[in-house]
Parts: structure tokens; sequence; C-alpha cells
């Protein structure tokens, strides 16, 4: 081995990262070579100083109970949330394992579920854009037309978003209003308030984009409890005329379901209301209130 | 086998108390609290010296030490490979360690690193190299090692004071093999450059 090989070798040699081959190999210029064998005793010296330099760290006998200390605090802290989302999960999956529903018509719970989180998580998400695209939506605002039916070249991805965000909403209110277009004038009164955001009601009375972009995550949120309220009161009262036809297992079966989602609705809207920033807060509460609208469907239709 | 006498070797976990690790963690993992006090204690020394040589403050290395012990045992249960307890341990005080340095920049990004009265301040006990070396002489070391960049100092000190090897100082900082051999040679040429006066030598 020659010393332009060796040099370069040295440090890896000093530091034990050599294969063995290559150890023997080094090993045997460095004690032939004096140039190399300088090197490396260069090395030895600058490691001999570094370490002069040591921590002499005393560990101060309460270390121990602080870190457990600290340790006991942070995990009463996080899983008191953790525990609450797992109770109302574990409600939910009760309620989803009723015998009374289809798999799919739970699978299309919880598709409409996601799509109204996912809208509303997209919404929030969008609001934070540059002004060209609050400049584009204006102008989308300033023309109807094109409002309602946009050319796809001129679709940005925040309109995707906007859309879906209303997309699963419009679901459940598309099924609701079939029902409530041949209920009486109260119910129809009712209707045109869920109609809002189908576009099925005068502009005038219509909430444009920009106005839902001024809306707080929480006003949105409000606003989306609000309509699963007001179909839950329609929707109820259809059920009481109802509910002498059902005999009395199934509606025990029912009444016992509501019970389950009263109490996780409950749960939700406590935990939303102390977390208002959380996005899973809101998306169970949410869940359990388009459950609710669903159930109260099943029972109207049995 | 005595594994808290093997607290004060470096490097000597890995392999003579692998059983003993083994055994202790899992029985940590089954929420044993005496294991999980051995386990921490056995590895509070080199946490607390690997932190000191990073930030160059005591009472900072304690603090952060405290922290790294914290997060380790609320995420004991993350840990996938029982034999690799120390990388897994030091990977956590590394992260640790540089969220410190992060926030310690923003908040003085006007302090002159070579600025010995700082130093001074910051180091307030007595200097433990005074048995071997004058305080002068730790005092350039910390200064140094404080100039290297965070990545240089980072396997430096793995390397010089934890005589760890290029694969664990991969492991714990998740640079490659290249990058550590690179950056540890580029470390040891500052070094040298600034403590050339208590080295003797010209380079």
């Amino acid at each position: 081995m020659r010393c332009e090989e060796c040099l370069p070798l040295v440090e890896e040699y000093f530091d034990g990262e050599l294969d063995e081959p290559m150890v023997n190999l080094v090993a045997e210029h460095v004690t032939a070579c004096a140039r190399c064998a300088t090197e490396y005793q260069k090395l030895e010296r600058e490691q001999e100083l570094y370490l002069s330099y040591e921590c002499d760290a005393e560990v101060a006998p309460a270390f121990w109970n602080n870190v457990k200390a600290q340790a006991a605090r942070e995990s009463i802290r996080s899983p008191k949330l953790s525990q609450r989302f797992g109770r109302l999960f574990a409600g939910l999956q009760s309620n989803f394992s009723a015998p009374r529903f289809s798999a799919t018509l739970t699978a299309s719970i919880v598709l409409v579920a996601i799509g109204i989180t996912a809208g509303v998580m997209l919404y929030i998400n969008s609001r934070g854009k540059t002004a060209n695209t609050a400049e584009r939506i204006s102008q989308k605002e300033s023309t109807p037309a094109t409002a309602s039916q946009p050319a796809p070249n001129q679709v940005a991805g925040r309109d995707e978003q906007s859309k879906t965000a209303v997309a699963g909403q419009r679901e459940i209110e598309k099924d609701l209003n079939k029902r409530q277009l041949v209920q009486n004038r109260d119910e129809r009164k009712a209707n045109q308030s869920l109609a809002v955001q189908r576009g099925t009601v005068p502009r005038t009375t219509m909430k444009t984009d920009a106005q839902l972009r001024k809306q707080t995550p929480d006003q949105l949120i409000r606003e989306a409890e609000q309509k699963y309220l007001a179909a839950i009161a329609m929707l109820s009262r259809d059920v009481s005329r109802h509910r002498s036809k059902l005999d009395s297992e199934t509606a025990m079966r029912f009444e016992r379901t509501l019970a389950e989602i009263d109490r996780t609705i409950m749960d939700t809207r406590r935990a939303v209301r102390e977390h208002p920033g959380d996005p899973i807060a809101a998306q169970y509460m949410l869940t359990a209130y388009a459950k609710k609208v669903d159930v109260l469907r099943e029972m109207i239709g049995y | 086998m005595d594994v808290m006498g093997l607290a004060d070797q470096p490097g000597a976990y890995a392999d003579a108390s692998m059983d003993a690790h083994e055994d202790l963690i899992a029985r940590a993992r089954r929420g044993d609290e005496e294991a999980f006090r051995l386990i921490f204690e056995r590895y509070t020394r080199p946490v607390i010296s690997f932190i000191f040589y990073m930030v160059s403050d005591r009472t900072l290395s304690e603090e952060l030490a405290q922290e790294t012990f914290v997060r380790a045992y609320k995420s004991l249960g993350a840990l996938r490979d029982e034999t690799k307890l120390s990388t897994w341990l030091f990977g956590i005080a590394k992260n640790v360690v540089r969220e410190s340095l992060r926030a310690s920049r923003r908040r003085a990004q006007s302090v002159e690193l070579d600025n010995q009265t700082v130093l001074e301040i910051r180091d307030e006990r007595e200097s433990p190299a005074g048995k071997l070396l004058d305080r002068e002489l730790s005092r350039m070391i910390s200064l140094a090692l404080l100039k290297l960049d965070e990545d240089k100092r980072l396997i430096f000190t793995l390397k010089v004071y934890q005589q760890r090897s290029y694969d664990e100082i991969s492991e714990i900082t998740g640079f490659s093999i290249p990058k550590i051999r690179n950056d540890l040679h580029r470390a040891r040429r500052e070094m040298r450059r600034q403590l050339s006066a208590y080295l003797g030598d010209k380079r």
C-alpha cells in the first residue's frame, strides 16, 4: 500500500471503521511508514485533548422523580381526549352494528359523513388562499351563469373543494326533500331552508361563496348542525305519526337506537364546544346527526 | 451481571448486556415501573453528557435530558427493535437538542458564540476538566465545539465523546455513512484549526 492510498484511510482506521482485510493493510503500512504513522499519532493526541474536556455530569437525586412526575402529568393530559373519542367511537360502532341496518345503508351513511367532513375541512383549508383566488371567486359571483356552470378549464382547486364541501350535505338533503315535497306546507317551508345550498331558492336568499368565506369554521359547523336539527325535527313529526304502525318490538329497538344516538350527539356536542377547533370532534358530531336522520327515515319507511 | 455497572462504559451496552436489555425492556413494556427506572437510570449520565457537548450548558443539559426521558417513557411502546434502545434513546435526545437549539437561535440570534463572557455566564459551575487541563483549555474546546455547525457537532460528539460507530451514528441521526465520514473529517479539521495552539503543531 502506498501513502496516497493509506492517508485517506487513516481516519477510518483510527475510528475502527475499516473491514478486516483493509485494517491489516493499513496497519502494516502505518507500522512501516513514518509519515502515515505521524498522521495516526496526531489523531491519537487530538482525541486525548478532546476527551480532557469531560462532562462530569452529576445526576440530581430528584432527576428520576422529575421525569416520572412530568411523564405522569403529560400522560394524564393526552389520554383524556382519546378516551373520550374512544367512547364516542364505541357508541357509534354499536349504532352501526344495530340489526336494523343493511350493509349498503351503513356504507352510504359512512360515505355521506366522510363527504360532509371532507367538505368542511377542505372549505376551511381553502379560506386562507391568496388574493388571486379571492378575486376569481368574486368574478364568479358577478356572473351567475359562470358560477353555476363553470368551464372545466376555469375550475381551480379551491372551486373543486367548495363543490366537494357541499356535496355530502346535498346528498342527505336530496333524499330528505323527496319526502318533504309530499308533506304539508310547514314541511315545505323547512324544506326550502334545507335546499338553500342546493340552489333551488332565489339567489337573493342564497349565500354566496364570498359570504361563506367570511364564516369561521365554527360558524360553518353550527350551520350544518342547525340544518340537521331542522331535518330531525321534521322527520320526528313524521315518525310520531307512523309510530302507531310499528310493532312494539320494532318500536323499542328503534327507541333504543335513537337513545344511543342522542347520547352520542350530546357527548360529541360537548366535545365540539370544549374543543372548537378540533375537526375530529366536529366529524363525530356531524356523523351522529347524520345517523339520527337516517334512523328516523328508516322508521318512517318501515 | 450488574447491568447498572455498565452505565459508565459507553458503547458497552449493545453487546455485553444484550439479554439484560431485552429482559428489562420486555418488563417495562408490561408496565413494570422498576424496569422503566432501571432502563432510564443506566442511560442518564451518557445522555446528559451527550446533550452537554451539544449545548455547553449544564442546567440546560439536565432539563433536556429530562425531556428526553419523558419522551422515551411515553413512546417506549413505539420502539420496534428492542436491541436498539440506546440508539433509539439517543435519537430522541438528538431531536430534543435540535429543537432546543432552534428555539434558542430564535431567542437570541445576536449572541456571538465566540464571546467568552457568554459562555462563562452559561456554564456557571467549576470546570470539570480542571483535574486534567486548566479552565482556559476547557473553554476553548467548548467554544470550538460550538463553532461547528449543528450536523458536524452532532457527529463529532457522537463519535469522539460517545464512541459510536458510523452505523450507530447513522441510526441516531438519519445521516448517510458518506455524509458522516465527510462531516466527521471536516469537524476534526475545524477543531484542529481552532485548537492548534494546544495541539503544539502547525496544520
